[in-house]
């Protein structure tokens, strides 16, 4: 059986189900940001699936964005868990709670 | 050949994914989301997409998770008692939703094989397809303004990420 578009599409969404389910889990906020970045990566095997079935290069470069705002969005969330842990002391997202009623 | 190479690629890649998700030590699951990472890029290649597939390699797997790698480091995460979250409400319902959404996407993904349309989409790309004289030919020509805006964004990251760290302005 030919590999087609399908396959590849089947393989993005379950690399986007871990990422949910990583982020919905887990405590650690490093890891959270990790599942962050494997939903990212699904969306980029996506684009680019479709970018082979239509012919056209429009979801490459659309993944070369994706893959620019990602850099941008780690570095951004990183400095965040620094400040967070430099009051908290923790990474676990139940200690950040001061805004919860 | 391509069937087989496509069967690694995927296993590995799901499978380190999953390793990522459920590890205690943060470092095991930096190094296992590089292995997904590197998997999806052999999926790329596969795909004919070189140019994305070397960026994915130098700018995710190289820049990426190194970056958060310093920052296991500089934070030195220790492995945490509990994995998952200690509320069983929680996790039931984060199991539910996990769940609807694995079916609605596998149904989206692979219905196309059964419902809509039975040809071979794998016709030979032309050999310029994934090249990187074809994405710069569109990237510089079609899509400049969203090239300048992200080096614009890119700035205002840099920008906020070391105005939020810094302790003295």
């Amino acid at each position: 059986m030919p590999v087609t578009l399908s396959h590849y599409l089947a393989v993005s969404a379950m690399l986007f189900v871990i990422g949910v389910a990583g982020v919905l889990l887990r405590r650690n906020l490093l890891v959270v940001l990790m599942s962050i970045e494997l939903m990212l990566n699904a969306a980029n095997l996506a684009f680019v699936t479709f970018s082979r079935a239509m012919g056209g290069m429009d979801g490459q470069i659309i993944a070369l964005f994706v893959m620019t705002i990602a850099a941008a969005e780690v570095a951004v969330g990183l400095a965040i868990v620094l400040v967070v842990f430099r009051v908290r002391e923790s990474t676990n997202i139940d200690k950040i709670n001061l805004m919860k009623w | 050949m391509t069937g087989l190479l496509f069967l690694i690629g995927s296993l590995v890649a799901v499978g380190s994914a999953a390793l990522v998700v459920s590890r205690k030590n943060p470092v095991h699951a930096a190094l296992f989301l590089i292995v997904s990472l590197l998997s999806v890029a052999l999926l790329f290649v596969l795909l004919g997409a070189q140019f994305i597939a070397a960026l994915q390699v130098i700018v995710y797997a190289g820049a990426i998770v190194v970056l958060f790698l310093f920052a296991v480091m500089l934070l030195n995460v220790k492995k945490e008692a509990a994995v998952f979250h200690s509320s069983l409400a929680h996790r039931l319902v984060a199991v539910v939703l996990v769940v609807v959404l694995l079916v609605q996407t596998l149904f989206i993904a692979l219905a196309s094989m059964v419902w809509v349309r039975k040809e071979a989409w794998m016709t030979q790309p032309s050999l310029s397809f994934g090249t990187v004289q074809a994405v710069g030919r569109e990237l510089f020509a079609r899509y400049l303004l969203q090239f300048e805006v992200a080096s614009v964004l890119l700035l205002a990251a840099i920008v906020g990420a070391i105005a939020m760290v810094k302790k003295r302005l």
